[in-house]
């Protein structure tokens, strides 16, 4: 039996024992369910989601008898299916096609019909089922790659084990896997008096939130995200993944100086869990990684046409175990490898703060090269051998440990009636792409924030009485150890993600007849890649029961961000002889960033929610 | 009780040797005591219609008699009855007696320790008589020391046709944190480094769209510190801070904001207290047990008040004539979205029961009603403690003929009202 589900099965076979002590108290359970249904569609795809939900939220008050003040049960179940993997030919077990590369002398060359100097693809590794990965890089813009896109039931190439490896089913029904994602919370929730003091447990799977911004998360790292549900744009609280966590509160509301006081302490024993990215083929590929990783890891194991690698005149094709992504390291569940962390909250003197800390591993996955490969591919002389070669675009997928240390904090501006919120964390550990080491990554400490502001607004020229919410947002990204220089090319070398970026958001939110109509507009530009989405809305609630949504989520700007040249992708040549991934992929895709990687995502949705 | 409560108060003031003073905290508490009001009409068992309202003008408020006048509501008359404090609060009030006063500026008191601040009857020569009578409002008797209002059902209704467009129930909860007369500890809770007056605190039961959303606000002993307002919003699992714009927005698209709450749920120093003169008129006071009450939401041992008139915007209780002041509010910030509110609080109790809200051009925009129950009359736990309860209300937005209407359940009863339950930390919870 797996280990998380162990503990899990521990924990509750402790709590049903004592459930005879923990008779109902005559408050019953109480039980809200939720329908939703949601259709969303692209222009260059067409139908991109069309999606039935089932929600129960279940509660179940219990007698604590002397020990606790208050005790309760709570379980979330969810269950979905997409139909757009059964309908949309575009995704599932008939998307994809053939694939040509077009190549800096002219014409295409199709997968598999490149020269392979070093021997061709696996027997199977056909042009059928694949997608260009970013095909809208010209040749001369880098490497082009083309990953396979039919569910990982129907063809397994590309597929990471225990990563990206999901079927069809597991595709259009996500909450059916064998982390059992369709119990989406189950906790027990208790409060126990300790003097004048609460002590406040809860044991269980659930979501537990840090930090006070919106869309993107800089303290609220607690919990991975699923962002193959649609990107950043859903609520978090239904696209965080909820681990199994023990979780103590100890609230001593006013002490010395401080309005309220509390400590929290968090052990997340489930075992780890990385960000869902989808994969290649999965109707949303938040930040391009899932069509890259794919490709990536078919290369390796199957072998590979590259288009425009090393700035050849026409792609090439690379036989297996040469370059690609060798495999995701996914933690094993051990004690070091789960999660610990702790805050103090409070108030003092109108001022809300937080001091938090964290031990964990990182939700983002890091390619790690410095694995072994057959050939020297990005060195100065080909070899046919094995070996770790420096620089060899051949990795593992990591989720190293990190550290996150943080605070937060939120006050009012009586003068411009606006609440401020600031955030920021200190994170040591992290690991980024830099072509200047062998391995091609290093460690950075890296330095988050986020400065935030609400206003409310009356504007009675908009034709209502009620007051517009606006909301902005700056977040920003410091890379501590940061180094990039000049080739004596002209490229670059070292470092590909900015030191410093920033995103911007602001959100104005109206409400009409009662609040029942309510329009809105949600924007976002990053500043160093010149991105941008606007995602305008109307929700209706024509009664209780029911809610509408309508809206777009549309995605401008610049999304051809490079990384150095490709007069630098030139590892037979001369020294340093470094740098073959250079301005396309995947180098450039890390500087376009989430809204960037999203262009082609753009799409309009409708939305009916049904509550009873 | 009343009688009880009424003769203690004159044993106390008997033996206290302080004869003015006496007469002063008794005239306070005590305005019914040489006599009720009359009034032709207005008298007990009458029915005040369109057809009779212009002879009970004068003991209406202009809203009302508006509003009954265009056949909106036919007010049910019932006797003026004594709605006698509580014995403690009445004895911190003769204890401090003429040891408070205004400091220089809006919004700043010294002295003032527990009771009614200024029981001293208002006199129009006064310039600060409309401030001193919204300290007596602050610091009233209010809900006590602390209790819930647990369930509250509120109803969003259409005026046109009384169509009932959404009900949510909810679960409010009070707490002094300060100048406590009734319950342990007194006078204060500590520690109290903020030194923070009152919370509030509510919690949305339903509906599902906005169940699990909470509400802590923290009132402040110096007024000329803004409130303290979070709200939890449980499809975000995420306690927001909010501007204070947010505090005179809409609250959950109900025809209700939070500065609304309880007649006015805001700063002193943040308005212009006018002192319009004392006036006998019809307010909402009744005994919840002689009404007829509500069949929905009706629990084994309670039910509710309920509603009637024109869109079902109207309590469906009795009036009885009561002597109350009329202070215009005015707020100082010329951005805020009422122009003036004109509130009528009845004399003995303190309670802003009646409120008219004008919108910046001056035109009527709310009509606020607060029925207030005897707790002689209402829950067992509720009786003997002397505190007028919120037992309905009624805000009809008479522009938009719209309506929002609460149905109370009052519960005098400290262990619902636990000091943990009002930090932000507890809020963040979800529970």
């Amino acid at each position: 039996m797996r280990y998380w589900l162990r503990y899990a099965t521990a924990g509750f076979l402790v709590l049903a024992a004592a459930m005879p002590a923990m008779a109902d108290d005559g408050d019953g359970w109480t039980i809200k369910n939720k329908v939703d249904e949601e259709v969303r569609f692209r222009d260059n795809v067409g139908l991109s989601k069309m999606r039935t939900l089932g929600q129960s939220d279940i509660d179940k008050k219990l007698n604590g008898g002397e020990t606790f003040s208050s005790l309760k049960l709570h379980t979330t179940l969810r269950a979905s299916y997409d139909k757009t993997y059964d309908v949309n030919p575009k995704f599932g077990a008939n998307a994809g096609g053939s694939v040509a590369f077009k190549n800096n002398s002219g014409g295409y060359t199709t997968w598999g019909s490149a020269a392979a100097p070093w021997g061709g693809l696996a027997n199977g590794n056909n042009n059928q089922g694949m997608a260009l990965v970013d095909g809208w890089r010209e040749p001369d813009g880098g490497l082009a790659f083309a990953t396979p896109v039919r569910p990982c039931d129907v063809d397994s190439r590309g597929c990471i084990k225990g990563y990206m490896d999901s079927t069809k089913n597991e595709l259009a029904a996500p909450e059916f896997n064998d982390r059992l994602d369709f119990i989406r919370e189950l906790y027990v929730d208790g409060e126990v008096p300790v003097g004048n003091n609460t002590l406040a447990l809860r044991f269980g799977r659930q979501q537990l939130v840090w930090g006070r911004s919106d869309l993107f998360r800089v303290l609220d790292v607690i919990n991975p995200v699923d962002y193959s549900r649609n990107s950043i744009y859903d609520e978090l609280s239904d696209t965080r993944i909820p681990m199994g966590m023990l979780r103590a509160d100890y609230r001593m509301g006013a002490r010395g100086p401080f309005d309220d006081i509390n400590f929290q302490s968090v052990w997340v024993w489930e075992k780890f869990r990385p960000n869902n990215l989808g994969q290649g083929g999965s109707t949303n590929n938040p930040g391009g990684a899932g069509a890259m990783f794919r490709a990536m890891n078919n290369c390796w194991e199957n072998g590979c046409t590259v288009g425009n690698y090393n700035g050849q005149a026409s792609a090439l094709t690379f036989a297996p175990h040469m370059i690609g992504i060798r495999r995701a390291e996914m933690p094993e569940w051990n004690l070091g490898n789960t999660t610990i962390g702790g805050k103090i909250e409070g108030e003092l003197k109108g001022v809300g703060f937080s001091l938090n800390a964290l031990h964990t591993r990182s939700q983002m996955p890091v390619l790690k090269g410095g694995v072994l490969s057959v050939g020297n591919r990005n060195g100065n002389s080909a070899s046919n051998n094995e070996a770790v070669w420096p620089y060899a675009p051949a990795f593992d997928i990591i989720f190293p440990r990190i550290s996150v240390f943080g605070g937060s904090a939120d006050f009012t501006a009586a003068p411009i009636d606006t609440a401020f919120r600031v955030e920021s964390t200190y994170t040591t550990g992290e690991m980024f792409a830099d072509n200047s080491t062998p391995d091609l990554v290093s460690k950075s400490d890296v330095i988050r924030y986020v400065f935030g502001a609400d206003r409310n607004t009356f504007m009675p020229f908009l034709g209502t009485n009620n007051a517009f919410l606006i909301s902005g947002q700056l977040f920003g990204q410091h890379i501590v150890n940061h180094h990039l220089e000049r080739t004596a090319t002209g490229g670059l070398m070292g470092m590909v993600d900015w030191e410093d970026s920033w995103i911007g958001t602001m959100m104005i939110k109206g409400w009409y007849a009662g609040q029942t109509i309510s329009p809105q507009i949600v924007f976002a530009h990053d500043f160093k890649a010149e991105s941008n989405v606007i995602e305008p809305s109307v929700e209706w609630i024509p009664a209780a029961m029911w809610r509408f949504r309508l809206g777009s989520n549309i995605k401008f700007g610049q999304y051809h961000q490079a990384f150095s040249t490709n007069a630098d992708g030139t590892p037979w040549g001369s020294a340093p002889a470094r740098n073959v991934w250079q301005s396309g992929q995947p180098y450039g895709n890390l500087r376009n960033g989430l809204l960037g990687e999203g262009h082609a995502e753009t799409e309009v949705f409708a939305n009916a929610t049904l509550r009873f | 009780m009343k009688k009880i409560v009424t003769a203690a108060l004159a044993a106390g003031l008997a033996f206290s040797g302080a004869a003015q003073a006496s007469d002063v905290v008794e005239k306070s508490f005590l305005p019914y005591k040489a006599g009720t009001p009359e009034n032709a009409v207005a008298k007990s068992g009458a029915v005040i219609t369109a057809a009779n309202v212009d002879q009970a003008k004068d003991v209406l408020d202009p809203a009302m008699y508006e509003a009954i006048k265009n056949g909106w509501y036919e007010m049910k008359v019932g006797a003026t009855t004594s709605f006698d404090v509580s014995k403690s609060y009445v004895d911190a009030t003769e204890k401090n007696l003429g040891k408070v006063a205004l400091g220089d500026k809006l919004g700043e008191i010294k002295g003032y320790v527990a009771g009614r601040p200024f029981p001293e009857e208002p006199q129009a020569s006064d310039p600060r008589a409309g401030e001193k009578i919204a300290w007596n409002f602050k610091y009233g008797i209010n809900w006590g020391d602390s209790a819930a209002n647990s369930p509250t059902y509120w109803s969003y209704r259409a005026m046109a046709d009384g169509k009932v467009e959404r009900v949510l129930k909810m679960s409010m909860h009070w707490l002094n944190f300060m100048h406590r007369t009734g319950q342990a500890p007194m006078p204060n809770i500590e520690p109290n480094p903020s030194e923070m007056y009152r919370a509030t605190y509510v919690k949305v039961l339903e509906p599902q769209d906005v169940a699990d959303t909470q509400l802590l606000i923290h009132r402040y002993e110096d007024d000329t510190k803004l409130d303290s307002t979070w709200l939890y919003l449980g499809f975000q699992r995420r306690v927001r801070k909010l501007s204070s714009g947010q505090i005179t927005d809409s609250f959950l698209g109900s025809d209700i904001m939070i500065e609304d709450f309880e007649g006015y749920n805001g700063r002193i120093s943040d308005m212009k207290w006018t002192f319009k003169g004392a006036r006998t008129i019809l307010m909402p006071f009744f005994n919840h047990d002689e009404q007829v009450l509500a069949a929905e939401y009706a629990e084994p041992n309670y039910k509710f008040v309920g509603f009637t008139g024109k869109g079902s915007c109207f309590a469906n209780v009795s009036w009885q004539l009561r002597k109350a002041y009329e202070v215009d509010v005015t707020p100082i910030d010329p951005n805020h979205p009422v122009g003036k509110r004109t509130m009528f609080f009845d004399a003995q109790t303190m309670a802003a029961s009646r409120t008219l809200t004008y919108d910046r051009n001056g035109k009527l925009w709310k009509n606020f009603t607060i029925g207030k129950a005897h707790p002689d009359h209402h829950l067992p736990i509720n009786k003997g403690t002397g505190i007028a309860l919120d037992d309905t209300f009624s805000m009809i937005d008479v522009q938009a003929q719209h309506c929002t209407t609460g149905q109370f359940k009052g519960q005098v009863d400290a262990s619902m009202a636990p000091a943990n339950r009002f930090s932000v930390d507890a809020m963040r919870s979800g529970n």
